[in-house]
């Protein structure tokens, strides 16, 4: 299902402090039915703070929400908000089954209700086997599998994922992707916060980047990689001597990284477009090619680029 | 070697004054408790004694009554209150109004040891305040065996001075005879009347104060609580459905404890054993609500077993559930009228040993509820300010 037009859940230049911390500072997003929007930045960036006020967890200090355009109060949109939060919110001795089932009742699901949906949600994450097994049992994916269960048993209209895939080996991870994949398809709005790059380019529709408390990217993956300014990359492994102004004469090429070993160089070029070109231009300059890589701009380029190398957790 | 053993030393010394729970447990909570027991128990390892007032009623008016008074009025706990009618005496003593024994110098008391008789005191006494009464009539016991000495010094003496011509009677034994203040029920008590309904309240404090406040501590570690409050459900709503969980354990323990407690050590249920809910009610209101206000003042999932056991603890000793009410010190009474405890102990104590009727237990039941409304109150108070 492609993203509708009209957003569920809009969040209007909403801000908090903690203190004399600013923590959010006028930020705006949108999500809509059917879209996976990537929310991304680094530790204390405002991710948590962002969703614990869509969560209705926390009250901004301003801005406005609107559910469908028209502004709500936030303490009503428990039954259209699904959140699986980083921290496995499960009880530990109670069973799969009753764990979910919990959930279910709580959101307002009658018995009955409450009964199907769990059966479903937990054959939708591939648990009805175990759905008798005390969570305790389980091993660490099928945990997470159990979280994202209680988050959608519901059917939430709004689904707000943090970190669901912390700590879980390639199976479960893969698992845990093609359901949330699933639940947006179905026509949930999906907010997915994220440390894992390649995660989100693999499953957000949208990007929103976040530091210091500012949205400072926000887009589909090709505009926020772009506004990373990053470009394609070439490293080359070559055989016998460089000429001696290396790659100069070669246009809209510049050699970058130089690691100072011989016979390896990396060269940026201008756009994917133009790597035969250069290709052709080693060639003539009698650069013995033996080997390359091409290596595109990524997420991960785009989220350096913008957010800087500093390291958040001591600057905070 | 020495190294490391040095070096481990130094570091747990500087992790253990860095944990205020550790340095709480190690000083704090057993000064608390030594606090109050030694100022309960004081008495008894002949540290000063309570004061008592004894009621007297003189039916008698011979001059052995007067002795009795006379001697009475020098023995220094006891405050004399001279009274003429022995059904006032009795109401003194059931009303617990600080005299667990009222005394009846029967008519022709006198009259029956000048004549070589061995009359009986009355001793109208309180069953649950047996350590008091046996403080008491050791002092009794003395005096009536000093006013039968004297008694029989004068009549020797009189014997001496006329010799045999007049038949003069050596006078009896004066002794005294155990009433119950409230007609119908037993003079002495089976020590487990107090002790099952003592440790049922003092362990129900500690069983609802950990496990509330841990279950919420969890709550709040697992993350289960903060989804819960996305759903839309009252924070408010979430602890009073965890708080009524908790109560209906504890009135189902307390009933269980009862239950084995007659069936194991035959402790009397009173005349209408099913009032013995009406205090069990109130004491798991107010410990479920004391449990509340544990969470809400704990700083960690760490602190709140030395916490909730100190305040279990003291609240159960101060309040009697460990040793009659009436050891402790004024102050520490006083003290108690504002504790959960004392009242269910009260409660407790007219139901089964006094054999008080239900409407005995209303009074304790709404100082008890009264408690716990605050309690309730300040925890939820400051339990939704933090979390919500």
């Amino acid at each position: 299902m492609s993203p509708a037009e009209a957003p569920i859940l809009e969040a209007i230049e909403i801000s908090k402090s903690y203190g004399a911390r600013r923590a959010l500072d006028n930020v705006s997003l949108a999500v809509r039915p059917g879209e996976i929007a990537g929310l991304l930045g680094p530790n204390g960036a405002g991710k948590t703070t962002t969703l614990s006020i869509l969560a209705t967890l926390l009250r901004p200090d301003s801005g406005r929400i609107l559910i469908d355009g028209k502004p709500t109060d936030p303490r009503g949109l428990g039954h259209m908000l699904g959140l699986v939060p980083q921290s496995l919110a499960l009880y530990p001795t109670l069973s799969a089954a009753q764990n979910v089932w919990h959930f279910a009742r709580m959101q307002g699901l009658s018995r009955d209700e409450a009964t199907d949906s769990c059966k479903r949600a937990l054959d939708e994450v591939g648990l009805i086997e175990r759905a008798g097994d005390p969570m305790h049992a389980f091993s660490g994916g099928m945990k997470r599998l159990l979280n994202l269960a209680c988050g959608v048993v519901h059917r939430p209209r709004v689904l707000l994922l943090d970190e669901p895939t912390v700590g879980v080996d390639l199976q479960s991870r893969e698992q845990l992707l093609t359901r949330i994949r699933h639940y947006a398809d179905a026509g949930a709005a999906v907010i997915y916060s994220t440390h894992y790059m390649e995660e989100a380019e693999r499953i957000c529709d949208r990007v929103l980047l976040i530091d210091r408390g500012k949205l400072i990217a926000e887009g589909d993956l090709e505009k926020v990689i772009s506004l990373g300014g990053g470009r394609p990359r070439i490293e080359l492994t070559y055989r016998g001597q460089l000429p001696e102004v290396r790659f100069g004469r070669l246009a809209g090429v510049r050699e970058v990284g130089a690691t100072g070993i011989e016979g390896k160089a990396t060269l940026e070029v201008n756009s994917l477009g133009h790597v035969a070109e250069v290709l052709q231009g080693l060639r003539t300059l009698d650069v013995n090619v033996i080997d390359f890589n091409l290596h595109s701009p990524n997420l991960s380029d785009a989220f350096i680029a913008l957010t800087g190398h500093t390291l958040r957790d001591q600057v905070l | 070697m020495l190294r490391a053993i040095w070096l481990t030393a130094q570091n747990e010394a500087r992790l253990l004054i860095k944990d205020p729970i550790v340095l709480f447990m190690l000083l704090f909570a057993p000064v608390v408790i030594i606090t109050v027991a030694g100022y309960s128990l004081g008495s008894l390892y002949g540290g000063s004694a309570n004061s008592f007032r004894l009621p007297v009623v003189d039916l008698d008016h011979g001059k052995l009554a007067d002795r009795i008074v006379e001697a009475l009025r020098k023995e220094h706990p006891i405050t004399l209150e001279m009274l003429d009618d022995p059904d006032e005496a009795r109401r003194l003593v059931s009303r617990r109004d600080r005299t667990p024994v009222a005394m009846v110098i029967p008519a022709g008391t006198s009259a029956a040891i000048a004549a070589g008789g061995e009359p009986r005191l009355i001793l109208f006494v309180d069953p649950v305040r047996r350590v008091e009464v046996n403080a008491l009539e050791l002092h009794i016991d003395e005096l009536c065996r000093r006013v039968t000495e004297q008694a029989r010094m004068a009549a020797q003496s009189q014997i001496e001075s006329f010799g045999a011509q007049q038949a003069l009677m050596l006078p009896g034994d004066l002794g005294f005879v155990e009433h119950p203040a409230i007609e119908g029920e037993a003079v002495t008590v089976n020590a487990f009347d107090q002790y099952v309904p003592g440790f049922g309240v003092t362990f129900l404090l500690i069983g609802m104060m950990l496990g509330i406040a841990l279950t919420l501590f969890d709550e709040r570690d697992w993350g289960t609580l903060k989804r819960l409050q996305v759903s839309g459900a009252p924070l408010t709503g979430l602890l009073l459905g965890k708080l009524f969980a908790r109560f209906i354990v504890g009135i189902v323990q307390m009933v269980l404890l009862i239950a084995v407690g007659w069936a194991l050590f035959g402790i009397t249920l009173g005349r209408n054993p099913l009032a013995l809910i009406i205090p069990t009610i109130g004491i798991s209101f107010a410990a479920a609500a004391l449990g509340l206000v544990v969470a809400s003042i704990a700083t960690a999932h760490d602190s709140v077993m030395p916490l909730g056991v100190t305040i279990s603890m003291a609240m159960a000793a101060i309040g009697g559930c460990w040793w009659p009410l009436d050891f402790e010190p004024a102050w520490m009474r006083e003290l108690a009228r504002w504790m959960p405890t004392t009242w269910t102990m009260q409660a407790f104590n007219d139901l089964m040993i006094r054999h008080q009727p239900p409407s005995a237990a209303l009074r304790p039941l709404a100082a008890t509820m009264g408690i716990g409304v605050i309690f309730l109150g300040a925890g939820l108070i400051r339990f939704v300010s933090l979390n919500d």
